[in-house]
């Protein structure tokens, strides 16, 4: 393995030599707080970029011709909306952030794998999911959303429209 | 220098590992869930925690992009120093788990792969080995929404199970890894996960579902959403995508794209930009390239 030594940090914030490989490591509060606003703004406009409803758009040329496909997921589960984007590549897997290493074969696998994976948010279906709610603290979730299910024997009902134009 | 080694082989990097992952913990530097823009009360903030707001922070920007392996390192190579420190060891390397050499065994021999042991990442389904709720609790952890959120509990894994549609899978195998070694280039257009290239490939979405990402879903539980690195396999998972990058590089030679004059590069993602870090001054792509000063790896045989 070659081992030339790699080059000293010069981004916008750098302010001492950095160690061996570029990178150096201070966990001081200081140092966290050089670059708070930036992560602070980081996490808003991730969270704001979750809540925009998604649309993905497929583009392939064939035999001279340019074709688009948009698709947007409009999704409800027990009749709330579940208002976190769903995109689809162009193989046709479909992905979400919440999940960001899945590429789910169908919309409808997908949200199995929320209600699974985010069980304590959908109490009250017949799956035997969720921990205590207990467990959580007081931080902020959306409540409106994540409890979504109200009636406490039915099943959590998924209701996935999805709309495709092609021109 | 440090050397990363293979964890089920090398008892010291195990043990360390373990330690150090349990000490940064426990460590708290005056950051809190305020400072970091997290709803809920104001409430201290560990250093391994740090890395999980980070890495949650960064998901749209670090992730099905071509800087997915160069942001990874640089995260990587934060925490390995923090645990030096942590340590008193300077010439600690973070270990790798070689998950395709798990891969080649029947899904039932995966589960009880020596990586499972309780003195090393445990094998239970909660609360894992040395990962108890006491020494290691899940302090942030994505809402479905891909919200930060503070909850109080112990770290989570379903290995094996799978996900709906993709149930019972097996781990990658070492074919996968053999065949992202000679595929080039590094990266191409659109550059996303529709991409063609090494990138997309390790990253495990072309073909879909392998390699990292498939990791990701066979430890499941916490390993899911975007908050991943609450769980310690997350570093082991990375640490042998590195080390595939690596011996991709080596092979391939230490190429990267798209360069700051490429036509429609997304910005943030190219040669020169830099990477932002929490831990110290920012670094571009170019610059961890080669980080043959800072450590190797004992193979990278892949």
């Amino acid at each position: 393995m070659a081992r030339k030594t790699a080059s000293s940090g010069k981004g916008p914030q750098a302010a001492s030599a950095p160690s061996a490989g570029g990178i150096s490591a201070d966990a001081s509060l200081a140092q966290a707080q050089k670059t708070a606003p930036y992560f602070k703004k980081l996490l808003t406009d991730m969270h704001a970029h979750l809540q925009e409803g998604a649309s993905s758009a497929r583009e392939a040329d064939y035999r001279g011709h340019h074709v688009v496909i948009e698709t947007t997921y409009k999704v409800t589960v027990d009749g709330k909306p579940f208002n976190v984007g769903l995109g689809v590549t162009d193989g046709g897997r479909v992905f979400y952030h919440g999940m960001p290493n899945v590429g789910f074969d169908s919309a409808v696998d997908l949200m199995k794998a929320v209600i699974d994976t985010f069980a304590d948010e959908f109490a009250g279906g017949d799956g035997g999911g969720g921990h205590d709610h207990h467990d959580h603290e007081d931080s902020g979730h959306d409540h409106s959303r994540m409890m979504a299910k109200t009636r406490k024997t039915k099943k959590a009902n998924t209701a996935i429209k999805t709309k495709r134009r092609r021109r | 220098m440090a050397v990363r080694r293979n964890i089920l082989t090398d008892a010291a990097s195990r043990q360390k590992f373990v330690k150090a992952a349990i000490a940064l913990k426990a460590q708290f530097t005056g950051v809190t869930t305020t400072s970091l823009g997290i709803a809920g009360p104001s409430r201290p903030v560990s250093t391994w925690d740090r890395f999980v707001a980070w890495h949650s922070a960064v998901m749209g920007i670090a992730h099905s992009r071509p800087i997915f392996p160069t942001w990874h390192r640089l995260m990587l190579r934060t925490l390995e120093q923090l645990m030096q420190q942590a340590l008193g060891d300077t010439n600690f390397g973070l270990p790798y788990w070689d998950w395709a050499a798990d891969g080649q065994l029947s899904n039932a021999a995966q589960l009880t792969s020596k990586v499972w042991n309780d003195d090393c990442m445990g094998s239970a389904s909660s609360a894992p080995g040395p990962f108890t709720l006491a020494a290691f609790p899940i302090r942030l952890a994505s809402n479905n929404a891909g919200m930060l959120a503070q909850v109080n509990r112990a770290l989570q894994r379903t290995r094996g199970v799978g996900v709906p549609g993709i149930s019972n899978p097996s781990l990658p195998k070492k074919a996968s890894t053999a065949a992202v070694l000679t595929t080039l280039p590094y990266d191409t257009a659109p550059w996303n996960r529709n991409s063609s290239g090494f990138r997309n490939r390790v990253e495990g979405w072309n073909p879909p579902n392998d390699l990292h990402n498939l990791v990701h879903i066979w430890v499941g539980g916490d390993m899911l959403p975007a908050t991943s690195p609450n769980d310690p396999v997350f570093y082991l998972n990375h640490c042998n995508v590195d080390r595939i990058w690596e011996a991709w590089m080596v092979r391939n030679g230490r190429t990267y794209l798209p360069t700051n004059t490429t036509a429609g590069a997304p910005v943030g993602n190219r040669l020169n930009d830099s990477l932002a870090s929490p831990f110290g001054p920012s670094v571009t792509s170019a610059q961890v390239l080669n980080v043959g000063s800072a450590y190797t790896y004992d193979t990278l045989t892949v």
